[in-house]
């Protein structure tokens, strides 16, 4: 009984999701046009924009939820090419411009030009979305990307120079649920996307993973994922 | 915003929401964007790109009733309308993502999925014109379709380890099967797979074995794809032709079904599912996708008769002549001003008229016929050719038939199969053993001509030899073998005197008539290599 009723919920709220997620693309559509008209005030204007940058943190998250949906019930399959890390990388902050300018954040990123690597490009966009959204609320200045190919494994990293992750999320490191504290809006899906995400990466019978540890700037947070 | 601009770029924006046009235009403008052009669909936007030359084209996959996006690149890419200095960025939703695209015979330069900045989308262009402006040289042997000069310009960037090897690989990958270099092709895709399994090096693995009519094996390395990532669009096609040459015919028709349940506007795609229905008896499901077609390929370069005349033999076969007329009418209506078209209508209309008993209306089709085949220069099709040559022998219109017949056979003197159609066409009339004689009588006739025209070129003689092979062309000028003996005669004669670049261009012609021959694989490719070394030493000059 227990079961059946879980299942009938997943499903409502995937479509829900889906729902919301159109409603969202309105959403932000007509904010695009708002933003283009001539009598709104600069001060209307920093408005808009936040609105924009809150639609499109929770775009990702919708992306996220409907993925993880799609994984379950085996929707989604994996897309693996080969993709240039420094166009990522550059993408990627280009893509948050809007948000890291919002909270005053200036975003930097080291790479090799020519380094490409092999993945789902838009599972590992999402991803570094959601930690620079969240850089960007707990970064004081600064935050640094950085790609490097380690023992065979591509290692992707985002540091900040904020307060560094909770002791509990550190040593408990597998457990979803000690991320998940409603009270500081920290939902866990971030990392739990990026944990599955990279999992469902495989090469040579090794599959990804990813760390968090404080060893980013001046003790800041630090995110890598690795990808075989 | 820094140095660069969009100005005096010419620009196409596709969208069939006007909201989301002038969302991408208002993000355009910040960079100098002033030569933005919009169209709200498909149809409007290949008439566009037909008449000018874009710098930039951004298009939404998705554009309502008409063709999509990618029916948009396909139509202009076939027309050879969309050059490679031109870039081509598909606009996807989120859900459409969910398609792999990369292995389509056609691609746009990239994809982009909404919702984007306007950051993101300039970064986005600004990286494809500058890459392809330093690709100046390739785009040139890629617009003139001198695929080796291609490959030889991708192996030079793979070696710069560039910033996209990958790319280059795969479209040096691509320009080998093109050429037919399949020892090259697997060598190129093992590699590959050997630093990592890409799909698309499995694919292009798949479809090498298939041209090698290894088709057991090719169906295996696309079922595999399909099993690993069922999203993999282009494998489900191949896969059908594979079972279609393995005669597995119903299993064919389930494999394109899967393949058009996640993209039903491919003209190809629909017209391979009708014909597999028409095979295996599924009448209603071929008269439906026929009829997809026929409406996909409206006013398209895809558009053709034979999908009117085979959806009218469906609907006869379905009861309906009634439908069967008006689908004539309707081939006549929307082929203007084709008498290849005039005629299929009315070779269908002869057995509509038959099956309704309805003999004054089918003698007139049946005059009809005679009069455009008697009075019109006409280009046939084979299958047209053989539906000619049923009619007329039905109607004892033999000398007409023959006339087809003997057309026919001069052009495809080599083609096994179609000397069995036209022999068991021949047969059901009871006549056989004249068609024997006469198929014989023009296999002679053709290989003595081959004999003496090559000949008379080992023994230095090229203007005889050109002047046999023309005018054994001009009663059989679509004949792969004539063709490919008189390419090989016209660069001869250019080497011995090289100041004649119309010989070369003559020698091209013929070989494009060679180029889709079995048989002819590697005497073309030693012919082609020749031909593009000399048009390279001619541009040195």
């Amino acid at each position: 009984m227990n079961n059946t009723n879980s299942i009938d919920l997943t499903t409502v709220m995937s479509s829900a999701v889906h729902d919301m997620k159109n409603s969202l693309s309105v959403i932000l559509d007509n904010l695009n046009c708002l933003d283009h008209e001539t009598n709104i005030s600069a001060q209307g204007h920093q408005a808009l924009k936040k609105l924009h940058n809150e639609g499109l943190r929770l775009n990702n998250s919708f992306i996220q939820l409907l993925t993880l949906y799609r994984l379950e019930n085996k929707q989604y399959f994996l897309n693996i090419d080969s993709h240039n890390i420094f166009d990522c990388l550059e993408e990627t902050i280009l893509e948050n411009e809007s948000s890291l300018n919002q909270h005053q954040i200036n975003a930097e990123f080291s790479c090799n030009e020519s380094l490409e690597w092999f993945f789902d490009r838009a599972l590992i966009n999402g991803i570094l979305n959601t930690i620079i959204n969240n850089a960007c609320r707990y970064a004081k200045s600064s935050i640094q990307l950085s790609a490097s190919i380690i023992e065979s494994q591509l290692v992707l990293s985002i540091c900040d120079d904020g307060p560094g992750y909770p002791e509990t999320l550190l040593t408990t490191n597998d457990s979803f649920q000690a991320e998940i504290n409603f009270h500081s809006g920290n939902t866990g899906l971030g990392l739990h996307f990026a944990r599955v995400v990279a999992q469902l990466h495989k090469n040579n019978q090794q599959r990804g993973h990813i760390k968090i540890s404080n060893q980013g700037i001046n003790g800041g947070g630090k995110f890598s994922i690795h990808l075989p | 915003m820094g140095l660069w601009s969009l100005k005096e770029k010419n620009i196409l924006i596709i969208d069939d929401f006007a909201e989301m046009r002038s969302t991408i235009r208002g993000m355009l403008i910040p960079y100098g964007a002033d030569n933005i052009i919009m169209a709200s669909n498909g149809e409007e936007a290949v008439e566009l790109i037909c008449r000018n030359k874009f710098d930039v084209i951004l298009c939404d996959y998705n554009l309502g009733d008409g063709k999509d996006g990618q029916q948009v690149l396909e139509e202009v890419k076939l027309r050879s309308k969309l050059p490679y200095s031109t870039v081509f960025i598909m606009v996807t939703a989120e859900s459409s993502s969910f398609m792999v695209m990369g292995a389509l015979e056609h691609q746009p330069d990239d994809y982009l999925s909404k919702p984007f900045t306007h950051s993101v989308l300039q970064n986005r262009i600004k990286k494809i014109l500058d890459k392809k402006g330093e690709l100046k040289q390739l785009a040139q042997a890629l617009d003139q379709g001198n695929n080796n000069a291609a490959i030889a310009l991708c192996d030079e960037e793979i070696e710069k380890s560039p910033r996209h090897r990958f790319e280059f690989l795969k479209m040096k990958c691509e320009l080998l099967i093109k050429e037919q270099r399949y020892d090259e092709t697997t060598e190129l895709c093992n590699d590959v797979i050997n630093e990592r399994k890409l799909p698309w090096a499995n694919f292009n693995l798949g479809k090498v074995m298939y041209m090698r009519q290894e088709y057991q094996d090719a169906a295996e390395q696309f079922d595999d794809i399909i099993r690993e990532n069922p999203t993999y669009i282009s494998a489900y096609d191949w896969l059908a032709e594979c079972q279609k040459k393995l005669q597995q015919y119903q299993a064919s028709q389930t494999t394109i079904e899967k393949g058009i349940a996640q993209s039903s506007k491919s003209v190809l795609r629909q017209r391979a599912f009708a014909d597999l229905a028409e095979i295996n008896d599924d009448l209603n499901s071929a008269e439906q996708a026929r009829k997809k077609v026929i409406k996909l390929a409206k006013n398209s370069v895809q558009q053709d008769a034979d999908d009117y005349t085979k959806l009218a033999t469906t609907l006869i076969a379905n009861n309906n002549t009634k439908e069967a007329l008006k689908v004539v009418d309707q081939l006549k209506y929307d082929i203007k001003q084709s008498p290849e078209a005039e005629l299929a209508a009315s070779v269908a209309k002869i057995q509509i008229y038959t099956d309704m008993d309805n003999n004054a209306l089918r003698q007139k089709s049946v005059n009809d016929v005679i009069n455009i085949y008697t009075k019109t220069q006409l280009q046939l099709s084979d299958e047209q050719s053989l539906a000619l040559i049923k009619v007329f022998l039905e109607n004892e219109k033999n000398n007409l038939a023959d006339d087809v017949m003997t057309c026919l056979i001069r052009n495809n003197h080599d083609n096994q199969e179609l000397l069995d159609s036209v022999r068991k066409i021949y047969k059901n009339a009871g006549m056989d053993d004249h068609v024997d004689t006469i198929v014989n009588a023009i296999r002679k006739e053709i290989t003595a001509t081959n004999n003496k025209g090559v000949k008379l070129l080992e023994a230095g003689d090229m203007n005889e030899s050109i002047a046999l092979f023309r005018k054994a062309l001009e009663n059989a000028p679509n004949n792969p073998v004539i063709n490919i003996n008189t390419a090989h005669a016209y660069i001869m004669k250019y080497k011995d005197k090289k100041n004649n670049l119309s010989l070369l261009e003559k020698a091209r012609n013929c070989l494009d008539k060679a180029r889709n021959n079995e048989k002819l694989r590697k005497r073309y490719k030693v012919l082609n290599d020749t031909y593009w070394n000399l048009v390279d030493q001619a541009k040195n000059k």
